[in-house]
């Protein structure tokens, strides 16, 4: 099949109509996806999913002052925030509340061996490796991110936890780093140039940062 | 003219010389090299490879899109269509996940912390398993086992992706598929024990060689229980060496062989790099003794004579190719020389080697005088530091591994490189023949019979013994995956993976490791001992832990309190002890070894054929294992098949070209094959693989390539031993092609020799450590690059490999295919050029076609300092890291392919479909195959690039580590902390990984050694990966 050829046909000037419709509708959605009113990553932002057992954290965080690790303790040593199995639960409620219906199910659990399957709020899609050691580590308080935790009866998703919410944290906050600056200044004066004046974005993938979280893409994403 | 000019110019000669040049340095095909240059030149001129299919094809093939109703063009006018509607569906939320905790976590587990357990193989190396949430991922060498010493094969590698096949057998079931329950088999197995026990003889069982003490002990007692007898079932076994040491020292061992005590070695068609017996403990020692570029001052030199070109063909410094008939003549006459010069020899031996000489050798022959020569000398001047070793029972097995072993007794190795008194645990001698069986069995004396780990219909594919196991009563086969012996039998028993249940090992006489399950069994399964134990009502059946430690208990167990000791030996590994192989004080005396020695066969052939083992399919118990079939053959860089190698000489003779099918007739069989034209053999020999063709192999292994066990020759009368080369064959053109599946021609050299290899001799590389560099200066003045782009202020990984060691074995190919859960594509694919391994082994030649010299140089993505990917990606999907690494952002990635367009080293792979949804389309991803994947690496989606990032997850993970104990503070990681997969399981160490930024890291001063070049260092890209030059042993005489 030759360009001209197809030029020619009827059917592929029809084709290149519904092609440009297709490549407009496409952009117009792309736009309104990825603009504070879309449905892109901070879409999930208040998630708050029914979870099978009605577990508040407004009780136990709040009225009981339960510290976060006494159940998320992986949050210390690793990447991951765990979930407590029921055997957590148990230490307390063997003898606390034992008649309410709900604490049975836990109990049934326990007894039968059979997790409970919790409802995942903050979710980070598959190509994005969150550390919360390092964030423990560094001092940080599980509420700069989770929210006002010890409030809720029913946990929701506070933090937008998109990239730019990320990035912002580290940059606003000078988590980037305190030598950042003479970094910058030190390659500057190597390429006998400024990028001060250059876009945000360039600045940012051009200048990775030695110290905290060096923003390199490979920093989370591998 | 400017400088740039000058430059630039420059360039555009050098460019048309590269394409024209008529003599070659340096090649991958031999069709460069031959007649076919004019052919391969066009192919040349192309970057990207060409497409198999001839004009006519593609004719057909636009043929057919325009009367298909659902052409190219229509296709797209129905993608814009559903584009534009996707817009109003994709307003949902994403789908709810769940969190599913331990109800009882076990203790001290951490979400997300790898749990280690040292454990060991089936075949008895050690190794360290890798479990994150209880399920283990990866397996890598334990650095304190004293045989393999933190390496591991590709075989061991991939033996974790036959664990989780989804295709393993579930629960005990008949041949027909009816499942059974284990006390219905149980019982069964009690009554045909009693009757055994009235009826001696009638229960047999046939294992392949166990290298177990405890399982050993066990079936030993199953066999005084039911008074029946155990054959062992051996392939590629090394029965002639036990056999030749029988004969010469009255125990049937086969010696442990330190090559790092060894100056010279001389090899006779032994791949003791890749396959001969223990290709692991082998590179290790072999290895040690070749760093030159790590300050090792005695180099050891190797010659290499044989019938198939092998990695340790291209680990050779003088290589001869020789026909499977001429081994005895060769060691002879090597013999002969030795005893002129030093003298000792036998005197029946003597006779023997008396009427041989170099000259005459040579010349009857056809092998290259000053090869033969240059080794016999070699062999004199290292007296007790030198070693002979021998393989590929050829016609004389017996004769060749008495002479070699007669023959290192004249050079006083026994005691120095050969160690008789703690041999190799072959497992072999533990029971009788198999012709002893199927004797018995046509004599009507067996009615059970029990098989465990061998596969006799695949192995010995023949009429008669297909007839002879109908004649049994009852086959019970113990395996793990469907076979063509589980087929023919009553029933078939589901065995247990060796990470899910307990075991031991004896690999070496006095070195035990104990095999501790890393999981609970993912199927109704058991292993074989815990069968035998049952089946003759022993304690024990549903407890095997305890069994294994009564064993140790009382026969290795020294000292100490038991539970402290054996505590102490899981987290270990591997100890060592008093064992029962041990044969002190034994001696060699050649006294009747005479009367073995016939006068060297004299195979009446115009062509002899040669049967090798696949390095990466051995016997072709792996075939079904999807990451072994896609790894290319380290030679010939074939996937999915075998092939029947010739010379160019012999394919000039038939007429017949790379992937014309070719007849072979040997032992009154024949197999049609695919020709691979391959470089180092001679023209009258033809080699095919063996561990091909299985008829009844699971989804993956059914159907690729030929069973060419068809012709090995394995009758008692004529041979001692099974006879797997210098097989009398006929060839025939057969008409018709079959595409191989193979990647040799993915890429072309484009005639940039220096720039991509480096080599030189010993000798020359002494008087100046430089010597393999030929290439022109870098063109510093004309790069596109702007200086200093990036600085590095804390880490700045880089990685040095070194050629002169590396044996090419396909061993960090396979842990890369692991770590970063790589896709497999299958062989189509492969034809497309769309392999999707991350590092791959490429293989170079240079020389003639009949003498190759050749060297391996494993590719991976150099991450470069001035990365040409990087530029042109329009996405920033690729971008520089602070540490010096090519970031892949796949979440970013828009699939352009500019990056793999632009990457001179062509590193860099794409997800054409979903790769990682199945394995080559032949097995899905369900369960349990997802367990298998790495959590700490993204899986690839279609449509996204992807490529090495110096396992960027482990250099993370350790830095996180670092930085959390500082307070946040970026601090050095200590040198070796950081293990790349390929590094951590490669046997010979020939890759070291590191931070360039600090001086005193080994990679900075390897990285800083004169004679380390980097791949295209014209082109300006500053690899961060340092190769060192293949350093060959010649010259110094």
């Amino acid at each position: 099949m030759s360009d001209d050829k197809c030029e020619n046909s009827v059917s592929s000037r029809k084709a290149c109509i519904v092609l440009a419709l297709a490549v407009l509708g496409t952009l117009a959605i792309a736009a309104l996806a990825f603009s504070p009113l879309g449905f892109g990553p901070a879409w999930y932002q208040n998630y708050a999913p029914k979870q099978p057992i009605p577990f508040s954290h407004k009780t136990h965080a709040g009225q009981f002052n339960i510290p976060c690790l006494y159940c998320h303790g992986a949050a210390e040593y690793a990447a991951f925030a765990e979930v407590p199995g029921v055997e957590t639960c148990m230490n307390c409620h063997s003898v606390v509340k034992t008649d309410s219906p709900w604490i049975k199910q836990v109990k049934e659990a326990y007894d039968t061996n059979n997790p409970i399957k919790w409802v995942k709020v903050h979710v980070l899609p598959d190509f994005v490796h969150f550390n919360h050691k390092r964030h423990i580590a560094a001092g940080l308080e599980c509420e700069t991110c989770h929210g006002p935790v010890k409030t809720m009866d029913t946990v929701y998703q506070y933090s937008a936890l998109t990239m730019g919410w990320c990035v912002n944290c580290h940059r606003d906050n000078n988590y980037v780093g305190p030598s950042r600056a003479e970094w910058t200044k030190a390659r500057d004066a190597l390429r006998g140039e400024s990028l001060k004046d250059k876009p945000f974005w360039f600045q940012m993938l051009s200048h990775p940062d030695p110290h905290n979280a060096d923003v390199s893409c490979s920093t989370c994403h591998y | 003219m400017s400088t740039a000019e000058k430059d630039l110019e420059a360039l555009r000669i050098r460019q048309e010389q590269m394409l024209t040049q008529e003599k070659r340095g340096l090649w991958i095909t031999t069709e460069e090299i031959g007649e076919d240059f004019e052919v391969s030149k066009a192919r040349r001129a192309k970057e990207f490879l060409e497409s198999s299919k001839t004009d006519a094809d593609l004719a057909k093939i636009s043929a057919d899109e325009d009367s298909n109703s659902f052409s190219r063009r229509r296709f797209l006018q129905w993608m814009g269509a559903a584009t534009a509607l996707m817009g109003t569906a994709a307003c949902t939320r994403r789908p709810v996940d769940t969190l599913v905790p331990y109800v009882h976590k076990p203790q001290g587990f951490v979400y997300g912390v790898p749990v280690w357990y040292a454990s060991s193989s089936a075949n008895g190396y050690g190794v360290l398993v890798k479990t994150r949430e209880g399920r283990p991922i990866k397996l890598e060498g334990n650095p304190d086992h004293p045989v393999n010493q933190g390496g591991l094969d590709a075989a061991i590698q991939a033996s974790i992706l036959d664990f989780y096949n989804p295709e393993r057998l579930r629960g005990p079931a008949t041949a027909d598929g009816k499942a059974l329950g284990w006390k219905e088999v149980d019982d069964f197995m009690k009554s045909a024990v009693r009757t055994a026990e009235t009826k001696p003889g009638s229960l047999r069982v046939l294992t392949g060689a166990m290298t177990s003490p405890t399982a050993l002990s066990v079936l030993k007692k199953f066999i005084e229980v039911s008074k029946g007898e155990h054959h062992v079932l051996e392939t590629l076994g090394s029965d002639p060496i036990a056999k030749a040491y029988e004969i010469l020292t009255g125990h049937s061992v086969v010696p442990t062989l330190r090559f790092e005590k060894a100056d010279v070695v001389v090899s006779l068609d032994a791949d003791f790099l890749a396959t001969w017996l223990r290709p692991l403990e082998f590179a290790k020692g072999f290895s040690k003794r070749r760093k030159v570029h790590f300050g090792e001052k005695d180099i050891n030199q190797l010659f290499v004579f044989e019938s198939m070109y092998t990695t340790t063909g291209v680990a050779a410094d003088y290589r001869a190719s020789i026909l499977p008939s001429q081994q005895l003549a060769v060691v002879l006459a090597i013999a002969n020389y030795v005893s002129q010069s030093i003298g000792g020899a036998d005197a029946g031996f003597k006779n023997i080697f008396g009427s041989y000489s170099l000259e005459k050798t040579a010349q009857n022959t056809g092998i290259d005088v000053e090869v033969l020569k240059t080794a016999a000398a070699a062999l004199v001047k290292a007296k007790g530091k030198s070693l002979v070793v021998a393989g590929g029972n050829g016609p004389d097995a017996l004769a060749v591994q008495l002479a070699t072993a007669l023959l290192n007794q004249m050079l006083q190795n026994f005691g120095a490189s050969i160690d008789l008194e703690t041999p190799m645990v072959t497992g072999f001698e533990s029971g009788s023949s198999f012709d002893k069986l199927l004797e018995d069995i046509n004599a009507g004396k067996v009615e059970t019979l029990i098989l465990q780990g061998v596969n006799p219909l695949y192995t010995f594919p023949s009429k008669e013994i297909e007839a002879a196991f109908g004649k049994v009563k009852n086959i019970i086969t113990i395996t793990s995956e469907m076979s063509e012996t589980a087929a023919k039998s009553k029933y078939i028993l589901p065995e247990s993976h060796f990470l899910e249940t307990w075991g031991d090992s004896e690999i070496r006489a006095g070195v035990f490791s104990i095999q501790q399950p890393a999981i609970e069994p993912l199927f109704d399964s058991r292993n074989f001992s815990e069968n035998l134990l049952a089946w003759m009502g022993a304690e024990g059946a549903n407890d095997y832990r305890t069994v294994v430690q009564n064993y140790w208990k009382q026969n290795i167990h020294s000292g100490l309190d038991f539970s402290a000791w054996w505590n102490d030996q899981l987290r270990k590994g591997a100890t060592l002890g008093n064992s029962k192989a041990a044969r002190r004080g034994i001696s060699i005396k050649a006294g009747s070894a005479a009367a073995y020695f016939a006068k060297a066969s004299d195979v009446k052939s115009n062509y002899q054929l040669v049967l090798y083992s696949s390095s990466n399919l051995g016997d072709g118990s792996q075939a079904n294992n999807a990451w072994l079939q896609e790894v290319p053959d380290p030679i010939s860089k074939v996937t999915w098949g075998n092939f029947a190698a010739i010379s160019p000489a012999l394919s000039k003779k038939l007429g017949v070209h790379q992937n014309d099918l070719i007849e072979l007739k040997a032992n009154n069989q024949s197999l049609k094959l695919p020709v691979y034209v391959m470089p180092g053999l001679r023209a009258d020999a033809v080699a095919v693989s063996i561990g091909y063709g299985r008829k009844i192999g699971g989804s993956i292994g059914t159907g690729c390539g030929e069973n060419a066990s068809v012709f090995i020759s394995r009758d008692p009368k004529k041979n001692d031993f099974i006879q797997l080369s210098g097989i009398p064959v006929e060839i025939s053109k057969a008409g018709g092609r079959y595409e191989l599946a193979c990647t040799q021609k993915y890429f072309d050299i484009q005639g940039r020799d220096h720039d991509i290899l480096q080599q030189t001799t010993l000798a020359e590389f002494l008087k100046n450590p430089m010597a393999a560099k030929q290439s022109e200066a870098v063109h510093e003045s004309t790069s596109l690059y702007r200086k200093n782009e990036f600085v590095y202020p804390g880490h700045k990984w880089g990685m040095a490999i070194d050629l002169n060691t590396c044996t090419g074995c396909n061993s960090c190919v396979v842990s890369c295919y692991s770590e970063n859960n790589v896709s497999v594509v299958g062989a189509d694919q492969i034809r497309m050029g769309r392999h999707q391994a991350w590092m791959r082994m490429d293989l170079y030649h240079s020389g003639t076609a009949e003498a190759p010299e050749s060297a391996f140089e494993p590719m991976l993505c150099q991450q470069c300092d001035s990365a040409p990917c990087e530029t042109v990606c329009p996405v920033l999907a690729t971008v520089h890291s602070s540490d010096g690494l090519n970031d892949m952002v796949y979440n970013r990635c828009v699939g352009t392919r500019y990056c793999a367009n632009n990457c001179p080293y062509k590193v860099r792979r794409f997800n054409y479909f979903f790769y990682s949804e199945s394995l080559a389309d032949k097995i899905q991803m369900v369960d349990p195959l997802p367990m298998l994947m790495n959590p700490d690496v993204t899986i690839r989606s279609r449509g996204v690039m992807e490529k090495c990032t110096f396992c960027v997850q482990r250099i993370r993970k350790t830095v996180d580590e670092h930085k959390s104990n500082a307070g946040g503070k970026l601090v050095k990681v200590p040198d070796g902390e950081i293990k790349t997969a390929c590094q951590q399981s490669c046997p010979s160490d020939s890759i070291v990984f590191g931070d360039l930024n600090d001086p005193n890291s080994e990679v900075s001063k390897i990285s800083a050694k004169k004679q380390g070049f980097r791949v295209l260092e014209v082109l300006n890209t500053k690899p961060s990966i340092t190769y060192l030059p293949r350093i060959r042993n010649k010259g110094n005489a």
